[in-house]
C-alpha cells in the first residue's frame, strides 16, 4: 500500500465505526433477545413452527412476494426492452417518467392506490358507470390490492436495473444475428433473453428481498387483512410486546435473505455484476 | 450484367452525404476492397449491400434481381463486423451453428458442417471455448467461420483486422486469401489500410467524400493514381509542381523533353502537378535518358530494408527518395547529391 492508498483507506474508518456501533451491535443485541426473551433457550424458534397464525403470515408473505416478483420482472422487462430500442429523444422522456415515482413518498402512493381501487373509487365508479360490471369489484384491502401497490413500487427499480443490463448488450451482436438469417422472434429468444439473464437475476433477487420485508404498502393496502412478516413483527414489538417472537422472526427473515444472496452469488454472472465491471 | 451491381447509390444522414451516387460492379468470386479514409462512405456502401443501411436512391442488384429493399436476414450474405460481434453466451461451435439452426438444418447435417467450418478456419481444438476465452485472432476466425457456415454467396468484411497487431494481421491476410481461394465466395472487404488492400484484393475501389474516385487492380492503382487525392492517400507518393514550356517540361529547374502521357487539355497548359514514387528516384550517376537535377540532402532515416532520404530541390520543393543501403552509404544531411528520374516514372495529375 502506498501512503496515499493508506490515507484514502483511513477516510473509510469513521463510517465503519459508525456502522459498527450504531447498526451492527444494536442489531445483534436485538437478535440476541430472541434467545433470552421471555426465557433463555430456543423456545421462540420452536414456537415459530407450531404457531398457526405465524404459518399463515409466512404463507401470505411468500405468495405475495412471489407474485409481485414475477409480475414486476415481466412488465419491467417489457419497459426496459422498449427503452433500449427508442430513439434518444423519446427515451429521455420515458426515463423521466420511470423516475417520477421515486420523488413521491411511498405513503402518498399507497393512499393514491386506495383512492383508485376502493369500492366507490375511481376505477369502480368508471366500471359500474359504463355498465361493464353491475357490482363494484373488491380491488383493495386484499392480496390483489397489496400486489398492485408493491408492483408499482418495485417497477422503477427493476426497470433501471434491467435497462442498465440491456443497454450494455452490443447492438452489433443483434445485427450479426440478423445477417445470419435470424428473425425477430428467434433473436429475442436466442440472443436478447440469454444475454439478459444477469440483469433478470439481479432484479429478481432485489425484488424478492425487498418484498419479503415490505411494511408500509402491505399495511395500508392490506389494512390488516393481508398480514405479512414485516407488519406482523411490527405489531408484536409495538402492540403486543412479544419481543421474543418478533426478534426470532426477524432473525429468520435475515437468515432467509442471507441464504438467497449466498445462493445467487454462486452464479458467475451475478458475482460479476455485483463486483462491477472488473476486467 | 455482373454478379453484384450497385447503381447510383445515394445515402444521406441529415445534411451529411455518406454516398453520393456510387456505381460499382463486382464479378462472382472476386475479392474487392473498398479503400478510403474514415467517413469516405466505404462502410455505408458495405452496410447498404448487407441491408442495414437503407439507401435514399439507387439500386443494388444481385444476379440481375433488385435486392435494394430486401431485409438483411433474407439476403443470405455473410457479414464480419469490426469487433467480431460474437454471441458471448455461446461457445465456438454454437456460434458457428447459429445460422444453421436458424435455417432449421437437421442435427447431423449441422454437426458435420460445424466440423467442416472449424477445420476450414483452424479452430477444431477450440470448439467448446467461449468467445471471451479466445485471443483476438481466434475470435476473428470464429466470426469468419460463422459468416461462411451457411454457404453465403457474398462475404462482407468491415475492417476485420483493425484490432489485431501487425504480425497477426499479416497471418490473417494470408488466411483470408486462402479462404477466398478455397471457398470461391465473393469477398467485399472494407479497410483504410492500403497495404491490406494491396495484399489481398483482385480489385480496389478508392473512396473519397462519398464517391468512388478510382477502381482498378492494386498494381494499376499503385502505378497510376487517377487523382491527387488517390496519390496522396496511398501514401509515400511525391506530388510536386512542374511547368510546361515550349513543348518540354521544367522539373526542379531542369528542362527536359515532355514525358509521354501528357495531355494539355486534361493536365493544364502551363502549371502542372506531377507525381513520382520515392523508389523511382535515383541518387548518384544518372541512368541514360533520365532527367537529372542537383539536390541538397535534408534528412536521412533508416527504415530497415532501405534508407528514406529527404532532399530539397533547386526550386525549393521537398522530395522523398527511397535509396538502397549501398547507394545511401555516402549520403548525409547537408550533403549535395545528384538525383534523377526516368520520364516514364513521371505521372501527370488532372488539373483540379
Amino acid at each position: 500500500m502506498t501512503s496515499f492508498q493508506r490515507w484514502a483507506f483511513c477516510l473509510t474508518v469513521p463510517a465503519a465505526l459508525l456502522t459498527l456501533c450504531l447498526y451492527v451491535l444494536p442489531i445483534l443485541q436485538v437478535l440476541a433477545l430472541s434467545f433470552t426473551e421471555p426465557t433463555l433457550g430456543f423456545g421462540n424458534y420452536v414456537a415459530l413452527f407450531h404457531n398457526a397464525a405465524i404459518g399463515r403470515v409466512v404463507r401470505t408473505t411468500v405468495i405475495v412476494s412471489a407474485v409481485t416478483t414475477v409480475l414486476t420482472i415481466v412488465m419491467s422487462y417489457a419497459v426496459a426492452f422498449a427503452l433500449v430500442h427508442m430513439p434518444p429523444a423519446p427515451r429521455r422522456v420515458a426515463l423521466f417518467m420511470v423516475m417520477v415515482p421515486f420523488w413521491i413518498s411511498v405513503l402518498v402512493r399507497a393512499f393514491a392506490w386506495i383512492t383508485i381501487l376502493r369500492r366507490n373509487g375511481v376505477l369502480n365508479s368508471a366500471l359500474v358507470g359504463s355498465g361493464a360490471v353491475s357490482e363494484p369489484l373488491e380491488l383493495v384491502y386484499n392480496q390483489f390490492g397489496v400486489i398492485v401497490g408493491m408492483v408499482h413500487y418495485m417497477m422503477p427499480f427493476a426497470i433501471m436495473l434491467l435497462y442498465a443490463n440491456l443497454s450494455e448488450i452490443d447492438l452489433r451482436i443483434i445485427q450479426a444475428a440478423r445477417s445470419l438469417g435470424a428473425r425477430p422472434v428467434t433473436i429475442f429468444f436466442r440472443v436478447w433473453l440469454p444475454l439478459s439473464v444477469p440483469g433478470l437475476a439481479i432484479a429478481g433477487l432485489f425484488i424478492v428481498i425487498f418484498s419479503l420485508g415490505f411494511l408500509v404498502t402491505p399495511a395500508i393496502l392490506g389494512a390488516g387483512r393481508v398480514l405479512m412478516v414485516a407488519e406482523y413483527i411490527s405489531v408484536q414489538i409495538s402492540s403486543t410486546l412479544r419481543w421474543g417472537v418478533a426478534t426470532a422472526l426477524s432473525t429468520m427473515l435475515l437468515l432467509v435473505v442471507g441464504i438467497l444472496v449466498a445462493l445467487a452469488m454462486r452464479s458467475p454472472a451475478l458475482r460479476a455484476a455485483f463486483e462491477g465491471g472488473r476486467k | 450484367m455482373s454478379f453484384l451491381d450497385v447503381r447510383n447509390l445515394r445515402k444521406t444522414y441529415g445534411s451529411a452525404v455518406a454516398l453520393d451516387g456510387v456505381d460499382l460492379s463486382i464479378e462472382a468470386g472476386e475479392f474487392v476492397t473498398l479503400l478510403g479514409p474514415s467517413g469516405s462512405g466505404k462502410t455505408t456502401l458495405l452496410m447498404s449491400v448487407a441491408g442495414f443501411a437503407k439507401p435514399d436512391e439507387g439500386a443494388i442488384r444481385l444476379d440481375g434481381v433488385d435486392i435494394t429493399r430486401v431485409d438483411p436476414e433474407d439476403r443470405n450474405f455473410g457479414l464480419v463486423f469490426q469487433g467480431y460481434a460474437l454471441f458471448p453466451h455461446l461457445n465456438v461451435a454454437d456460434n458457428i451453428a447459429f445460422p444453421l439452426r436458424v435455417r432449421k438444418w437437421d442435427k447431423a447435417r449441422i454437426a458435420a458442417r460445424v466440423e467442416e467450418v472449424l477445420n476450414l478456419v483452424g479452430l477444431d481444438k477450440l470448439a467448446s471455448r467461449k468467445p471471451r476465452e479466445l485471443s483476438g485472432g481466434q475470435q476473428q476466425r470464429v466470426a469468419i467461420g460463422r459468416a461462411l457456415a451457411f454457404g453465403p454467396k457474398i462475404l462482407l468484411l468491415d475492417e476485420p483486422l483493425s484490432a489485431l497487431d501487425r504480425t497477426l494481421r499479416d497471418i490473417m491476410q494470408r488466411e483470408l486469401k486462402r479462404l477466398h481461394r478455397q471457398t470461391g465466395v465473393t469477398f467485399v472487404y472494407v479497410t483504410h489500410d492500403q497495404e491490406e488492400a494491396y495484399a489481398m484484393s483482385d480489385r480496389i475501389a478508392v473512396f473519397h467524400n462519398g464517391g468512388i474516385v478510382q477502381v482498378g487492380t492494386p498494381r494499376d492503382i499503385y502505378r497510376a493514381p487517377a487523382s491527387r487525392f488517390v496519390a496522396g492517400f496511398l501514401g509515400g507518393n511525391n506530388i510536386v509542381s512542374a511547368r510546361a514550356i515550349d513543348g518540354g517540361i521544367e522539373l526542379f529547374g531542369t528542362r527536359a523533353p515532355m514525358p509521354e502521357g501528357y495531355d494539355a487539355s486534361r493536365h493544364g497548359r502551363s502549371a502542372l502537378t506531377v507525381w513520382m514514387r520515392p523508389e523511382d528516384i535515383a541518387i548518384g550517376e544518372p541512368r541514360p535518358g533520365a532527367i537529372a537535377f542537383p539536390a541538397v540532402v535534408a534528412d536521412v532515416s533508416f527504415v530497415g530494408s532501405s534508407e528514406r532520404v529527404t532532399v530539397s530541390t533547386p526550386d525549393g520543393q521537398e522530395l522523398l527518395v527511397l535509396a538502397s543501403l549501398a547507394t545511401a552509404r555516402d549520403v548525409a544531411a547537408g550533403g549535395k547529391v545528384t538525383c534523377s528520374v526516368l520520364p516514364s516514372s513521371i505521372g501527370f495529375m488532372a488539373d483540379e
